[in-house]
């Protein structure tokens, strides 16, 4: 098995982390040699807001309550520390939570070129605006407010539905529409057919 | 630490040999701070026996500008976690003029002040001057011809747009280094 680059894109509530610990699980036991590196910002924003120590981390907090986009720049600070840790090329990569713009998508090439990794994987979990809502009204996480929601679905309509757009004329990329309003294990299938892995 | 000032950023920019080093330690020495610069947090790193190490090492030798995810990583990291209380003296920051906007972007999201001084000297002084301290490999006249090519294309237009966002004080690199630094004291102060 060659080391892969997999990132997933889908609206919150689309379930993308559910499906990044699924194959997560999966590539581990196929390929046990390679490390999987699983980089989800969405995580680690909710770790940074929850310090409230620097100004910085106070007004992360604020624009997640208001389901705002966050500037590129923090997004760009928590992946860069998870590459930086953690990847080399050997690695298989798994990534949710970004990028979000097509800006963020740019200079993610400059690390994809860096770590030698030309070909990508993009799981498009494609989830109607009404299942979404349902779900996050269901998780009721705190961030989960009815504001937040439409503003984050607003924000995923405007700037990261192009970054779609990005990756389907990128070379050496497979972009892979998943209907994510089938079971977990029904979407799980999807993935792991379409990305070519057996188990 | 016997002079204050209000700037928290305080940028050198300039040609490679332009007294950019110089004018940070007497700054960081009057005024206090932490120097940030990308030549030694890079120079640091290339010794780490690590995949990014070995990268970053191979980069260095070839004269080449850091990657840019790696320089906007670390600028954010400094100024976003890191520093984010204390004074920092950059040198060798925003070289390419995406990273100039981005330094401008994330200090007026955390509400930061900064100025940038530009240490300007024209391409036959550095050649003099890196010739005469030959301090390691990047002071070997090909990587200096390299330097000064990337200057031209990127370096020149990062300081173009700190002139335009009103935040760049121009400097006569050639003068005397005490010369240089009275000029820059005296801003700070202002």
């Amino acid at each position: 098995m060659q080391a892969s680059t997999i990132i997933f894109i889908g609206p919150q509530g689309s379930g993308k982390g559910t499906q990044i610990e699924r194959l997560y699980k999966v590539i581990t036991e196929l390929d046990p040699l390679r490390r999987v590196v699983d980089i989800q910002t969405g995580r680690r924003f909710r770790a940074l807001a929850a310090k409230r120590e620097t100004y910085a981390e106070r007004k992360i907090e604020l624009s997640m309550e208001s389901g705002a986009l966050q500037p590129d720049f923090i997004t760009h600070l928590l992946w860069g520390q998870a590459m930086l840790d953690q990847l080399d090329p050997k690695s298989h990569l798994l990534i949710d939570g970004f990028p979000r713009t097509v800006n963020q998508a740019e200079v993610l090439e400059d690390a994809f070129d860096f770590f030698e990794r030309d070909f990508l994987h993009v799981i498009n979990l494609d989830t109607p605006e009404d299942v979404v809502r349902k779900r996050m009204q269901e998780r009721a996480r705190s961030d989960d407010t009815d504001d937040s929601i439409e503003t984050r679905l607003k924000w995923y309509r405007d700037d990261t539905l192009p970054v779609l757009d990005y990756y389907r004329v990128r070379p050496d990329t497979a972009v892979h529409d998943i209907d994510g309003t089938t079971s977990i294990d029904e979407v799980h299938a999807q993935i792991v057919k379409a990305i070519k892995i057996t188990v | 630490m016997e002079y204050t000032t209000t700037y928290q950023s305080i940028v050198f920019m300039g040609k490679i040999a332009s007294g950019k080093g110089t004018q940070a330690e007497a700054v960081l020495k009057h005024f206090g701070g932490t120097l940030y610069s990308n030549g030694n947090k890079v120079r640091e790193v290339a010794q780490l026996p690590t995949p990014f190490g070995t990268k970053m090492k191979e980069m260095y030798e070839e004269g080449l500008l850091m990657p840019e995810w790696v320089a906007s990583y670390w600028m954010s990291h400094a100024l976003v976690s890191q520093y984010s209380s204390e004074r920092v003296v950059f040198e060798a920051v925003a070289k390419k003029p995406n990273e100039a906007e981005l330094f401008d972007e994330i200090h007026q999201w955390i509400e930061r002040p900064y100025v940038v001084f530009n240490l300007d000297i024209s391409d036959d002084t550095v050649r003099e001057r890196s010739a005469a301290r030959a301090r390691d490999i990047v002071d070997s006249a090909k990587s200096v011809e390299k330097r000064l090519e990337e200057y031209h294309e990127y370096t020149s237009k990062s300081i173009e747009f700190f002139r335009k966002r009103g935040t760049l004080i121009d400097i006569d690199g050639t003068l005397e280094s005490a010369a240089v630094e009275k000029l820059i004291f005296n801003y700070l102060q202002s």
